[in-house]
């Protein structure tokens, strides 16, 4: 069985090789060398690095040497190489708070698979790891979704997110076979499983997607989750704690 | 003897990842013994009752409250040596409150794991304060200390007084140490009040973490002094 290659990027360096330490004693995972210091702001360099050292599986803290967003832009960075298309992404963050729901779907929209607390269970980090190896998205700790799902607005909130956010709620117009798919897309389940549970073609796949979006006045995947979490849809979302 | 650690850290994987640390070639050759885990001060408390602790590495935020350490600190067995960890190394007014609630030291968590460890034998040995690079930065830039100067000015007397105080002693243990009455000590003290502004003993100590070179080593020998009675 093929190892998978984990690699973190932590600017609290006893953080970082606390945890890298402990996962290094599950044989399943090969864990590199902390990535820290000021590497963690040059964007590019750090894609560089990335792309060198053909990893599996990211683990990315938000606040980089007192850049708010600075795991926000190592992620624009991976987008820019299509080395790193495969490259799966899990942000690791002290406290979520709900002032930074805007930064949240910003990753969300670049392409996490997932947000977890440094409180989280050890198991279900080591799980996380494994899961989005295999394609799984949508892996948040209860603090994500609670963020995602309040109507929290703050003062730099665009006009964009209002918008959306103001989407009426028509849901109950989906077809059952739509709120099926709606829901295996909330749960960050990887298309052929979708396909498989459905017991439907790729074809009849994307005509209920596109019925999806017409209806709910979405564009994407990560719309649609979010749809789901303002609007209290139940989504059984895999949760981490 | 190995020094014995004790850990008080809410974050599951960040209490695991320092487990498995402690545990790590790299500790045992430091000769540093992690003798207990916990997530908040009452199971502190109850492993208190079973485990001798030289050293507890204490978290600055407990369970979403900032600040929770320098509560714990305040009510801590004075004999535990107390290293502060922080995700947080800007803040001057925590540092030195926690200093004055007796802390041996306060460290960010930026830094590398031989510091963390070389801070723990610098603890157990009764030195302090232990500041990582990032915290005696902070310090170093604290705005209100940059006004009052004068230490030099000082009577022989009065920097004694004012020496004994910035290593931790009380105001009858230092008017013991010079063989005057309290009331003398307070005497000195006003006298400092007036020539540096300073009003209390954190901040002479904070004065002398501030001008590292002066004075440092001897308040050093005065904490060890100190530490032997």
């Amino acid at each position: 069985m093929n190892k998978i290659k984990v690699l973190y990027a932590e600017d609290e360096r006893i953080v970082g090789r606390a945890i890298i330490n402990n996962l290094r004693n599950y044989n399943f995972f090969d864990v590199g060398d902390l990535i820290t210091g000021d590497i963690l702001n040059e964007y590019n360099e750090l894609a560089d690095l990335l792309v060198k050292e053909k990893l599996d599986v990211l683990l990315l803290d938000m606040e980089l040497n007192h850049v708010p967003d600075g795991g926000i832009k190592v992620l624009e960075a991976i987008k820019k190489r299509k080395e790193l298309d495969n490259l799966k992404v899990l942000i690791v963050s002290t406290r979520y708070k709900t002032s930074e729901k805007e930064l949240i779907k910003k990753a969300l929209n670049i392409g996490v698979s997932g947000f977890i607390g440094k409180n989280a269970d050890w198991e279900k980090l080591v799980d996380s790891i494994s899961m989005v190896y295999n394609g799984q998205k949508n892996i948040f700790s209860q603090s994500i979704i609670d963020i995602l799902a309040s109507n929290f607005h703050n003062t730099d909130t665009n006009n964009d997110a209002k918008e959306e956010e103001k989407v009426p709620f028509n849901y109950g117009l989906l077809t059952k076979k739509e709120k099926e798919v709606f829901k295996l897309i909330c749960q960050g389940i990887e298309k052929k499983m979708r396909l498989m549970k459905l017991k439907i073609v790729s074809k009849t796949y994307e005509t209920h997607w596109s019925n999806i979006k017409e209806k709910l006045d979405i564009v994407n995947e990560v719309q649609c989750l979010l749809y789901a979490l303002e609007n209290g849809i139940e989504m059984d979302l895999k949760s981490l704690e | 003897m190995p020094v014995k650690v004790a850990i008080i850290e809410d974050d599951n994987l960040m209490r695991k990842g320092l487990v498995s640390l402690f545990s790590s070639s790299e500790a045992q050759n430091e000769n540093i013994d992690l003798v207990g885990d916990v997530g908040c001060e009452e199971d502190f408390i109850k492993l208190l009752k079973t485990v001798e602790v030289d050293v507890l590495l204490l978290d600055m935020n407990l369970n979403d409250v900032e600040d929770a350490g320098v509560e714990i600190l305040s009510r801590l067995n004075k004999n535990i040596k107390v290293l502060i960890l922080s995700s947080e190394a800007k803040d001057a007014n925590l540092i030195l409150k926690s200093l004055k609630c007796g802390a041996s030291g306060f460290l960010d968590k930026g830094i590398e794991l031989e510091e963390l460890f070389f801070s723990i034998k610098k603890a157990k040995n009764g030195m302090k304060p232990i500041l990582s690079d990032r915290v005696s930065g902070t310090v170093v830039e604290y705005k209100s200390l940059e006004i009052k100067v004068g230490v030099e000015s000082l009577e022989p007397r009065e920097k004694e007084t004012f020496k004994l105080f910035a290593a931790g002693y009380t105001r009858q243990e230092v008017a013991n140490k010079l063989y005057v009455s309290v009331k003398a000590i307070d005497g000195y003290k006003s006298q400092i009040k007036g020539k540096t502004g300073f009003t209390n003993p954190v901040e002479y100590l904070m004065w002398v973490i501030k001008n590292k070179e002066i004075l440092i080593s001897e308040i050093m020998e005065l904490y060890s002094e100190k530490e032997k009675n």
